[in-house]
C-alpha cells in the first residue's frame, strides 16, 4: 500500500512531530508510514484522513502486490 | 480493540530501580564480596551454592526478573498501535534468537557450565527482547520490519519432531533402551540429564524439541492474514508472561536438583506454552464467526 502523507503534511507544512501530536501517536509512527514500512489500522487511516479534509482512498492507495 | 497487557510507563522508571541494586547485589555475591549472612536460612543448598542455603538466590532472581519485566512491559509515553506491533514483532525475534543460542549452548556447554547457561536462559528472552525493542523504536536506519514465518507444512513436521523427541526422552528416563551407539565413550564429561555416562541423546533432544516447536511456532497457517498475526503476537506475550509467573513461583518452591529440573523445563515452556494459547485462542476465534 502507497500513501502520500508526506505530501499532504508538507502542504499543511507540518512536521512529523505536529502531526504525530495532532493524531495521538508518536513520530515514530508517522515515519514508518511515510516510508511504507507500517500499514495503519482502519482507526489510524481514517484519523489521517479526517486531518487533511480528504477521503482515506485519495491518500491510501493499494498497489498491485496487495 | 482489546487492550495488551501493559504497565504504565512510569514502571519503566521503578522498573530499572529494581534491576540495578539486584545487579549489584548479584555481582556482590557472585564474586565473593559479601555473602548476606543475615538471610541464611540453614536449610539445604541453593542451585548455586550447594554448601548452604540463603534466600539470596530467590531474592536476586525475583529482583532481576521483576526488574526486567517491568522495563519489558511498561507502556511507551505514547504507546500506539505502531509501537505495538515494534513491541510485539520484537518479542518474537527475542523468542526466536533466544532459543537458536539456545540450541547452540546445549552443543557447546557441558555439566556445570550448562548450567549456568540455563540459569541465564531464565532472564535472556527479557534481556534480548529490551534491547531489540529499544533499537527498534530509536535506530535511524529504520531496520526491516517484518514477522517471522515459515512455510505452514512445518506445522505439522514439528508436531511430528517433537512427539519423537518425547517418546525419546520417555525411553530414556524409564531406561527402557539407553540409545549405545550415541555414547561418546568420554566419561569424564558429564551432561546435564545423566550425570553418569556421557551420550549425544541430550544434544540431540533439546534441539529436535526446540527445533519442533520453532516450527510450530512460527509456521504460518493457511490463511494467514493480519488478523492471525495479532493473535500470534498477542498469544506471544502472553505466554512469555505466564511463563515468567510460574518461573517466579518455582523460584521459591523448588531447590537444588528439583529446580534444575525446572530450569529443563524453562527451555522450552515459553514456546509451548504458546503453541497451546495460540491454538485455543484461534479455535475459539472461528468458532464464534460462523455466519448466521
Amino acid at each position: 500500500m502507497k500513501n502520500n502523507i508526506r505530501v499532504e503534511r508538507a502542504i499543511l507544512n507540518m512536521t512529523q512531530q505536529q502531526l504525530a501530536e495532532q493524531i495521538g501517536v508518536s513520530r515514530q509512527t508517522i515515519n514508518a508510514m511515510e516510508s511504507n514500512k507500517y500499514v495503519p489500522s482502519t482507526v489510524l487511516a481514517l484519523k489521517i484522513a479526517r486531518l487533511f479534509g480528504k477521503t482515506v482512498e485519495e491518500i491510501f492507495t493499494l498497489e498491485v502486490e496487495d | 480493540m482489546h487492550q495488551p497487557l501493559l504497565l504504565h510507563h512510569r514502571f519503566k522508571a521503578i522498573g530499572l530501580a529494581v534491576l540495578i541494586p539486584s545487579f549489584i547485589c548479584w555481582l556482590i555475591w557472585t564474586f565473593d564480596v559479601y555473602d548476606f549472612p543475615f538471610l541464611k536460612t540453614g536449610r539445604g543448598g541453593g542451585i548455586l551454592d550447594q554448601r548452604n542455603h540463603s534466600l539470596v538466590e530467590e531474592l536476586i532472581f525475583t529482583g532481576l526478573a521483576a526488574g526486567l519485566l517491568m522495563i519489558a512491559f511498561s507502556r511507551e509515553k505514547i504507546e500506539d498501535e505502531y509501537i505495538m506491533t515494534l513491541r510485539l514483532q520484537s518479542l518474537q525475534w527475542a523468542v526466536l534468537v533466544n532459543s537458536l543460542l539456545l540450541v547452540l549452548a546445549t552443543w557447546i556447554f557441558y555439566g556445570e557450565d550448562f548450567l549456568k547457561v540455563m540459569i541465564y536462559n531464565m532472564l535472556t528472552v527479557l534481556i534480548i527482547f529490551v534491547i531489540r525493542f529499544q533499537y527498534m523504536l530509536y535506530s535511524k536506519k529504520s531496520p526491516k520490519r517484518t514477522i517471522f514465518s515459515l512455510p505452514p507444512r512445518l506445522k505439522k513436521i514439528g508436531l511430528l519432531i517433537v512427539i519423537a523427541c518425547i517418546i525419546a526422552y520417555v525411553v530414556q528416563i524409564f531406561e527402557i533402551y539407553d540409545f549405545p551407539f550415541l555414547e561418546t565413550g568420554n566419561s569424564m564429561e558429564s551432561s546435564f540429564l545423566n550425570n553418569l555416562n556421557y551420550n549425544w541423546i541430550d544434544e540431540i533432544l533439546t534441539t529436535g524439541m526446540t527445533v519442533g516447536l520453532i516450527f510450530m511456532t512460527f509456521a504460518r497457517e493457511k490463511s494467514e492474514d493480519e488478523f492471525i498475526v495479532s493473535i500470534r503476537l498477542r498469544s506471544l506475550q502472553a505466554a512469555v508472561l505466564l511463563n515468567y509467573g510460574l518461573l517466579f513461583l518455582m523460584n521459591w518452591f523448588f531447590f537444588e536438583g528439583d529446580f534444575v529440573n525446572i530450569l529443563i523445563y524453562n527451555m522450552f515452556t515459553v514456546l509451548i506454552i504458546f503453541v497451546i494459547w495460540f491454538n485455543i485462542t484461534l479455535r475459539k476465534t472461528s468458532s464464534s464467526l460462523i455466519p448466521e
